[in-house]
């Protein structure tokens, strides 16, 4: 690293600490909550072990305690990749999306924050796009976007995309987020961006992403979009009830109000 | 020695003198950019509110002007809302039609995971079906 002069002042705007800072390989630390996802989980490592091979990054896997023995296979997966690389911080039982996050964090160690699905959803191969972007735009969040032309969805039917469009528009009527995708849980934060969001996010489920993006849109942090595709559920299934319409419009109200 | 403390001391007063003038180009600028800041920092459902209140505001005063004849103006307010609903449900329409999908990808999707599942049980991972 090429040492530099003593005297430098703040017209520069930069000091000699942000210049090394600049020039040291920046770390991704990756949250993955699980639960019964004993097959996918395998699968989603080696995918980010193929796709991330010019980076520096941690796999943080957030599991609550799944009965189907998905910590024995995340074990198998340490002997392959490295204890270093593959962190297993395990926790007794479902205790929810937001607090799962807030518990990977505290065992980051990246720049950082990236949070993906375990069930294959989200494929890792968009994750170097991610980065690139944060780097190109210098964005302090970038969020993946799967109702953008060079995205897209397979495996819903009619009713679902229709259900999830009209929860867009409402929510874009509504709140004027500044983002397509409201509810994606596929994303890069910066991350001191991240723990000033998550401590003034009370949400759960789906909703928490929603009122994440929503308040870094209101604290004015910078965010940007890449496509993504978004192939639903391979292994396993997923529901959209009743519950989840009503959860949903009470999300809206709430962040209606309270953002 | 004594050079090197010189140079110290001028590069300490040339700091010195440009924040001392950064601060008073804040003080200068901070008036104008707090209402910017008020703005920007309102809350959303006042931002709305606010929306509504204009909205209100020439609503009352066409009623009061009777620019157009009276029994339109009353029924202005329901004109806005059937037209806001109906330019939402185009929107949904529209992004039904135009809804990306990506059938390919599930083929590569199917692709990736045969690879991974060779890679993986040579190493020794259980990837035995659910």
């Amino acid at each position: 690293m090429a040492k530099l002069e003593e005297i430098e002042t703040e017209e520069h705007g930069e000091t000699t600490m942000s210049i090394k800072m600049r020039r040291k390989k920046k770390k991704y630390s990756i949250i993955i909550p699980t639960y019964n996802e004993r097959l996918n989980i395998a699968l989603v490592i080696y995918l980010v072990f193929k796709h991330l091979q010019d980076f520096e990054f941690e796999v943080i896997i957030v599991d609550d305690g799944s009965p189907d023995g998905t910590q024995d296979v995340i074990k198998q997966l340490q002997n392959v990749y490295g204890e270093d690389r593959v962190l297993l911080r395990a926790r007794p039982k479902k205790l929810g999306l937001g607090t799962a996050y807030y518990h990977g964090i505290k065992h980051a160690s990246g720049d950082f924050i990236i949070i993906m699905d375990a069930d294959l959803s989200h494929h890792p191969k968009y994750l170097p796009s991610f980065i690139r972007k944060q780097m190109e735009t210098g964005a302090s969040i970038v969020t993946g976007t799967r109702y953008v032309r060079n995205g897209g969805v397979h495996g819903w039917n009619l009713i679902r995309k229709l259900t999830s469009r009209g929860a867009n528009v409402l929510a874009q009527t509504l709140l004027w987020p500044g983002v397509s995708d409201l509810t994606g849980s596929f994303r890069l934060y910066e991350r001191k961006a991240f723990e000033d969001i998550i401590s003034s996010v009370v949400s759960k489920g789906y909703v928490f992403q929603m009122e994440m993006i929503v308040r870094a849109s209101r604290k004015g942090y910078h965010i940007e979009e890449v496509p993504i595709t978004f192939v639903d559920r391979v292994y396993g299934s997923s529901k959209l009830g009743g519950s989840e319409i009503l959860e949903y419009l009470e999300g809206l109200v709430y962040l209606l109000i309270t953002t | 020695m004594v050079e090197k403390r010189r140079i110290e001391r001028r590069g300490e007063d040339r700091r010195r003198k440009v924040s001392v003038d950064v601060n008073r180009r804040c003080k200068k600028d901070r008036s104008n950019s707090l209402q910017v800041i008020v703005v920007l920092t309102m809350k959303h459902i006042l931002k709305i509110m606010a929306l509504v209140v204009v909205v209100a505001g020439l609503w009352i005063g066409l009623l009061q002007t009777s620019v157009v004849p009276r029994s339109y103006t009353w029924l202005l307010p329901v004109y806005l809302i059937i037209s806001l609903g109906c330019y939402g449900l185009l929107m949904v329409g529209i992004g039904l039609i135009l809804f990306p999908t990506c059938p390919q990808e599930a083929v590569l999707l199917q692709k990736d995971i045969v690879e991974a599942k060779e890679f993986l049980t040579s190493r020794g991972v259980d990837v035995g079906s659910d």
